[in-house]
């Protein structure tokens, strides 16, 4: 038998070889200490370097690489103007055709969760003025503001996004309510220990109206805090918490969408231009 | 269609930003030079044929940025300030300073490379491309690649096998001067 290249060994390491191949080199390797020993760089390699450059040495991607990729200008400029939404979800709302009990107590959940939110965010402005909050009050209903504005707007799932202020904000699931509104769950930080969780629809003035949300503390511990941000973000989006799971159940129409779906829409700046396929 | 663009590049940071700090080795140069690298592909979408990766031709003007700018040779003697880096999550047990020493000497055998084998190393161990997609990525033939990168991959694992006094004295040597 010939010798074994050691791009052949990398590929092994790799995983990169035919199965037949595997096999064949894997009995070779057992046999032969020799080949072992020139396989172990490979295999040394293949497991550190995506640890040594993970997404978690990283933490959350900066708010200003996602300002320069929105704002930052465009080589061939031929910018349509954005045309009017479709949805009148102001009439669909008052006038509903048929109030079944379960969509009646879905409204009602609906207005009390605004209406607590607005509560709540007016006070955690009075707490904190200085930082730019990322819920303000807007003719009484609560819209999403900076970071989480922006995240909503533009970042797909699960992707983290952090702000110069040390304010962070994650996407977690998005949906249609019963209205056809485009709605997202998120999962953001005010501060590195004050943190949001909620979910928002975008009506037809491209503003991301906050339909329900709870605030939550990260850690009493500042540096714990900031060490722990990137992770706690991420996973406390998942976490249930039952009041914004009973929330989302009340205004969510069919499922969850996949992945696709909502990249064709985030692109589409959150116009359909092709009908949806029905589920 | 421009639009599209921008909510590609968007999905495409994760992965551009660890392309980058695989690069640079430091994450505030990292995230310069993707902001660097998505400024330029914008100003120069007409170049990019829909339909043809992206992420390739993004990955071409990052490099091209960081190996021409001349900082890439700027940083080097200077760089690995690994005292900043977030401790490498260890399952394993081993402690903060082995981790830290691990990084540096990692670091150490990364600036030593030439650029074109870094590169195969970010794109192929860091993103995962396979060696076809490098290949295709940096218009070379897949042989070139899989000899290049073995041998970029021998001279990170002997730094990380034998991080002991040999690994120290390279890092002191590194930041000291």
């Amino acid at each position: 038998m010939d010798k074994i290249s050691d791009e052949i060994l990398m590929a092994y390491a790799d995983d990169a070889l035919q199965p037949a191949e595997m096999r064949q080199i894997a009995a070779l390797v057992a046999r032969d200490p020799s080949l072992a020993s020139r396989l172990e760089p490979f295999v040394v390699t293949h497991s550190a370097l995506p640890q040594i450059f993970s997404d978690a040495q990283l933490g959350p991607i900066p708010s200003r690489l996602l300002d320069t990729v929105m704002s930052a200008p465009i080589g061939v400029s031929k910018r349509p103007a954005k045309s009017a939404g479709i949805v009148d979800s102001l009439k669909a709302i008052l006038f509903p055709d048929t109030l079944s009990f379960a969509r009646t107590f879905a409204l009602c959940g609906t207005v009390l969760a605004v209406a607590g939110a607005g509560w709540i965010a007016s006070r955690a402005g009075l707490q904190n003025p200085t930082a730019q909050q990322l819920i303000a009050i807007e003719d009484g209903k609560p819209v999403a503001r900076g970071v989480l504005a922006r995240v909503l707007e533009t970042a797909p799932m699960l992707q983290n996004v952090a702000s110069a202020e040390g304010q962070s904000a994650t996407p977690v699931v998005t949906f249609r309510n019963a209205n056809g509104s485009i709605c997202r769950q998120f999962a953001a930080a005010q501060s590195k220990t004050d943190t949001l969780s909620g979910y928002a629809c975008r009506d037809d003035a491209g503003q991301w109206q906050v339909g329900f949300y709870v605030t939550g503390q990260n850690s009493a511990d500042p540096n714990l805090a900031q060490e722990n941000a990137a992770e706690a973000i991420m996973p406390a989006g998942r976490e249930s918490n039952p009041d914004l799971d009973a929330a989302i159940e009340n205004v969510i129409s069919g499922d969850a969408m996949d992945g696709e779906k909502e990249r064709a829409l985030i692109a589409n700046g959150w116009k359909p231009n092709a009908p949806e396929k029905a589920e | 269609m421009t639009e599209d663009v921008r909510s590609k590049m968007i999905e495409l940071l994760p992965r551009l930003r660890k392309f980058a700090y695989a690069l640079t080795r430091s994450l505030e140069q990292a995230d310069d030079l993707v902001q660097d690298t998505c400024e330029r592909a914008l100003a120069r979408a007409d170049q990019w044929q829909p339909g043809t990766r992206l992420d390739s031709w993004m990955y071409r003007i990052a490099q091209n940025i960081w190996f021409d700018s001349g900082r890439s040779a700027k940083v080097r003697g200077e760089q690995a300030s690994v005292d900043d880096i977030a401790e490498l999550e260890g399952s394993d047990g081993r402690t903060v300073t082995e981790n830290r020493l691990t990084l540096a000497s990692v670091f150490t055998a990364m600036e030593q490379l030439p650029n074109d084998q870094q590169v195969l190393v970010a794109l192929v161990c860091v993103d995962g491309l396979s060696y076809k997609e490098a290949a295709e990525t940096l218009q070379l033939p897949i042989g070139t690649v899989m000899s290049r990168l073995s041998r970029a991959r021998q001279s990170i694992a002997t730094a990380l096998m034998e991080p002991g006094p040999a690994g120290l004295a390279s890092v002191r040597e590194a930041h000291g001067g």
